[in-house]
């Protein structure tokens, strides 16, 4: 047998004939209720011999890429069997499946578009919604996976098509979000029901900050625009607690089960679940209390400063005292409540001192997350300061947090603080 | 007839009786963010009230809808073949985007019965 990037659409029909092909179920389980979800369905073959493989080698294939003459041959063949394995599972989940239960199917965009470029000559159903009509399966079961395959063409056109298959019940996912080709622009286009993470983005977040603001930003999208995050890939019980805290509402992975050959009872996980989400609780808590903690010293902190505080209404004259607080200090300037900068920035960098950048005068500053988070904050709890959430700093490219303090009621003072401070 | 007429900013749904059938004419621009939220209850209404009849739903003088403009008409058009009512669709398939748009849903309502979409 040839190796997978040199085989032909003849090299993969020999492959399947020595086995048979069959849809296997992996479990998605809510968080909310701590049951099975759905599942999604995934090909597998099971050869002569009784060893089982998956297809995502066939699926991902690209030989009609590298031989034109192969093309369409790859492609319908691909079809041909993704069919199958989608009559089955269809067929099989109206036959097995728990009442409620929901099904997730991937699906190409390249077979939406395929669909919606011979929509004037074509008298069939649109893939999926073909299967499920004939089966007399209720669409709002049916849960549509967009996957990430990467496409030309505008995918702004398949809206109309997109809103019809909603119309009938069927909800969409977007598989895959963040990798090469799933841009953000599928999530306008799709309106996705949910939107799939992959454990791989997450673990990046470990060690490279700019995965973890994405994930929290999408977390925040989620909650905006009524889309639930689903992580699959989980694999530990730490994963598991990560994805939680980005406001993961399904979970899918080796946790709780790999793909099988039938559906597990919708309870079976809930043991399980009952033990994580307590864990899970009890690491958030003590998260909190720790954050309380780090708050009661901020206060001391605070009154530090504002004991320390001389500014004459163009330059914080004490703000040697200021920096001598905490190391962590790093930059400090004043504002008038519009966010006009009204002192120069003083600037410690480490093993250089203080300098002053004295032409920043006059710039706003009533543009930055943080000031408005300030504006919020003071007013609405009558906070007399208040820190912002880490962000990266364009100048200095460090993660950093800001403290704001009402001097008087018109004027502000910031101190910017590298992000390890104990806050 | 008890159906009352819709009209929300620059949109606009007109029922009217012909002789043989009621004629739901949309008008102008249905561009809410949340159309299903004010037009669910009304077409609900009307696919209730005019039960036992012939429709003709009319979009071709319809300038503009979005697409969650869609799952409601769908879910009128369905409500009305599940009551029995014979309901013809007619589009304008001289305007893009009006084809763009029930063009799939030509193709989809072959499982309803009684609905026939047509491009005029």
């Amino acid at each position: 047998m040839e190796t997978i990037e040199k085989k032909t659409t003849a090299d993969w029909a020999r492959w399947f004939k020595k086995g048979e092909i069959s849809p296997h179920f992996q479990p998605i389980i809510s968080v909310q209720n701590k049951s099975v979800y759905g599942y999604e369905v995934l090909g597998r073959i099971e050869m002569q011999d009784g060893e089982m493989h998956t297809l995502g080698d066939f699926f991902h294939a690209k030989v009609h890429l590298r031989n034109k003459q192969e093309n369409p041959n790859f492609i319908t063949y691909q079809q041909t069997v993704d069919n199958q394995i989608l009559r089955k599972a269809l067929q099989f989940f109206k036959n097995n499946s728990e009442p409620n239960s929901k099904l997730f199917i991937n699906l190409s965009p390249i077979r939406l578009w395929n669909f919606h470029k011979f929509i004037e000559s074509n008298d069939d159903l649109p893939p999926i919604f073909k299967e499920v009509h004939e089966l007399s399966i209720d669409p709002e079961r049916i849960i549509i996976e967009i996957t990430e395959e990467y496409i030309q063409n505008n995918l702004e056109l398949l809206k109309p098509l997109i809103a019809i298959y909603k119309g009938f019940g069927f909800m969409f996912a977007i598989d895959d979000l963040g990798s090469r080709a799933s841009n953000l622009d599928r999530i306008a286009i799709f309106r996705p029901d949910i939107i799939k993470v992959d454990m791989d983005f997450l673990r990046k977040s470990l060690s490279d900050r700019s995965y973890k603001e994405i994930l929290y930003s999408l977390s925040q999208l989620g909650e905006n625009l009524g889309i639930s995050l689903l992580f699959e890939g989980v694999e530990t019980v730490e994963e598991l607690n990560q994805a939680m805290s980005f406001g993961s509402r399904y979970i899918q992975g080796f946790l709780f089960d790999k793909a099988l050959n039938h559906f597990p009872e919708r309870e079976k996980y809930k043991e399980n679940m009952n033990f994580y989400i307590k864990s899970f609780y009890i690491k958030k808590h003590s998260g909190i209390e720790q954050k309380l903690l780090q708050e009661e010293g901020i206060e001391k902190i605070i009154k530090n400063i504002a004991s320390n505080i001389q500014f004459d209404g163009s330059d914080i004259l004490s703000y040697i005292e200021i920096f001598s607080i905490d190391s962590n200090f790093f930059r400090l300037y004043v504002t008038d409540l519009h966010g006009n900068q009204l002192s120069p920035n003083y600037i410690r960098k480490k093993g250089e001192g203080i300098y002053i950048e004295k032409y920043l005068t006059n710039n706003n500053w009533s543009w930055r997350p943080y000031f408005t988070n300030y504006l919020y904050q003071s007013k609405k709890l009558n906070q007399s300061w208040v820190i912002s959430n880490p962000y990266r700093d364009l100048k200095e490219d460090y993660i950093v947090k800001t403290i704001s303090l009402t001097l008087n009621k018109d004027l502000i003072l910031f101190i910017d603080v590298f992000f390890n401070a104990e806050y | 007839m008890l159906v009352k007429e819709f009209k929300v900013d620059n949109f606009e749904i007109k029922v009217s009786e012909q002789t043989d059938e009621v004629k739901i004419q949309w008008l102008g621009r249905s561009e809410a963010r949340n159309p299903a939220e004010i037009l669910n209850p009304y077409l609900d209404n009307i696919a209730n009230q005019l039960r036992g009849k012939n429709i003709l739903i009319d979009y071709t003088k319809l300038e503009f809808m979005n697409s969650s403009t869609v799952p409601p008409i769908i879910k009128f058009i369905k409500s009305c073949s599940v009551n029995g009512m014979i309901t013809n669709v007619h589009y304008n398939k001289n305007l893009e985007w009006q084809s763009a748009s029930f063009m799939p849903l030509k193709t989809v309502c072959i499982i309803l019965k009684n609905v026939i979409v047509t491009g005029i």
